[in-house]
């Protein structure tokens, strides 16, 4: 069944640094100034702060591997599509694979984990991605905006989920 | 003449055996200084610093170049702006009381950690490079900076990087091999590599069919 809304991730969303470099799309650069893609958005967020899941679906994976660290999928319905929502950098979670989910329910919570906890204080973030595959390719490749569920991207304002 | 001695001091059995050794030794000698010459990595210890004095914050890699010397991977916030950002590659003097930065490169952008390697070849022209191999949620590959003294040059990039069991850009650092050449040094990869192309997507390559090339100018 079509999830009608979907919910936020964090309770208060506001992309780290209210910079454009920590939304979606090729908005990063490397040393010489040669682009590289960031697969999401990354939302301020202190350690600990609790994690939501954005919509009613399935837990379908958690895994605690490279640079992601800590990492939790859900399956949910939009668009008459299954798409997931990927929530990474995670400190703990607090539901267990192939579990149900209803959309507000908390299940993790924000940490620096995998190459995050090289990033200043006051950096610490939620990665967040919306896929459209379960395991996509690298890159950009099977993910979308969050824009494309959520219409207004919080570059500057925060929005309360 | 060199017959004539062995035959004199050792009888001609022996004489022809020392000089089948001597034939293959000065062979392969001759070998090894036509063949590509192999930058060797060179093992760097970690070392403690208080680089906070320097306004040096967040460093991934702080490693003891040699002696008085140290090379360090950190941000300095004070530096930063908007087009020149992030992580940046230090040399630094540690044989004082206090440490002092003798170079410093640019910003390395939106990387979250930077991991240094020396890799040196004695005879190249460019003989002391430094890799500074980069990721964020994957690996964004490799800037390569010329250590001449204290100073470092940046050289160029290399973007290639290898692909994870869950599809995840890493560092190709170990599938790297670096060889001198007449002008400059050739870059090759001993497993196939990935790129990424404008779309923000990973095409793989051919390891049999790539290198790359620093002509003293730029690496392609």
């Amino acid at each position: 069944m079509p999830a009608k809304k979907v919910a936020w991730p964090l309770a208060i969303n506001l992309i780290r640094g209210k910079s454009e470099r920590n939304t979606f799309g090729i908005v990063r650069k490397f040393a010489n100034g040669s682009p590289k893609p960031h697969q999401g958005w990354d939302f301020s967020a202190p350690i600990g702060t609790t994690v939501y899941a954005i919509a009613d679906g399935k837990v379908e994976f958690i895994k605690n591997i490279g640079d992601y660290g800590l990492q939790l999928c859900l399956s949910f319905q939009f668009d008459g599509a299954t798409h997931y929502a990927f929530y990474a950098h995670l400190k703990t979670t607090s539901v267990a694979v192939g579990a149900a989910v209803k959309m507000r329910d908390a299940v993790a919570a924000t940490g620096n984990s995998g190459n995050a906890n090289t990033l200043p204080s006051g950096e610490d973030h939620l990665h967040f991605e919306v896929r459209t595959k379960l395991n996509p390719g690298a890159g950009l490749a099977g993910r979308i905006s969050p824009f494309r569920i959520y219409k207004i991207c919080p570059l500057k304002v925060p929005t309360v989920g | 003449m060199r017959w004539k001695f062995l035959l004199q001091c050792f009888g001609k059995r022996v004489a022809l055996g020392l000089l089948l050794v001597c034939s293959t030794a000065c062979s392969a000698e001759n070998q090894n200084t036509t063949a590509p010459q192999n930058y060797h990595v060179v093992s760097l210890k970690p070392v403690q610093i208080d680089v906070a004095q320097l306004g040096l914050t967040n460093c991934t890699s702080i490693l003891a170049l040699s002696t008085g010397r140290a090379l360090a991977a950190c941000r300095s916030s004070k530096m930063d702006n908007h087009n020149d950002y992030g992580l940046r590659v230090y040399v630094l003097a540690t044989d004082e009381k206090s440490p002092r930065i003798l170079s410093v490169s640019r910003g390395l952008g939106d990387a979250y950690a930077v991991m240094l390697q020396k890799r040196s070849n004695a005879e190249a022209l460019y003989k002391d490079l430094i890799l500074a191999d980069a990721s964020a949620e994957f690996a964004y590959g490799t800037a390569i900076y010329q250590l001449q003294g204290d100073n470092l040059k940046y050289l160029g990039e290399i973007g290639y990087v290898m692909m994870s069991e869950d599809n995840n850009p890493i560092s190709a650092l170990n599938v790297t091999t670096i060889q001198a050449t007449k002008d400059g040094f050739k870059v090759t990869f001993s497993h196939d590599v990935f790129l990424l192309n404008k779309d923000g997507e990973y095409q793989r390559h051919d390891a049999r069919k790539l290198f790359m090339a620093f002509d003293g100018k730029s690496i392609h």
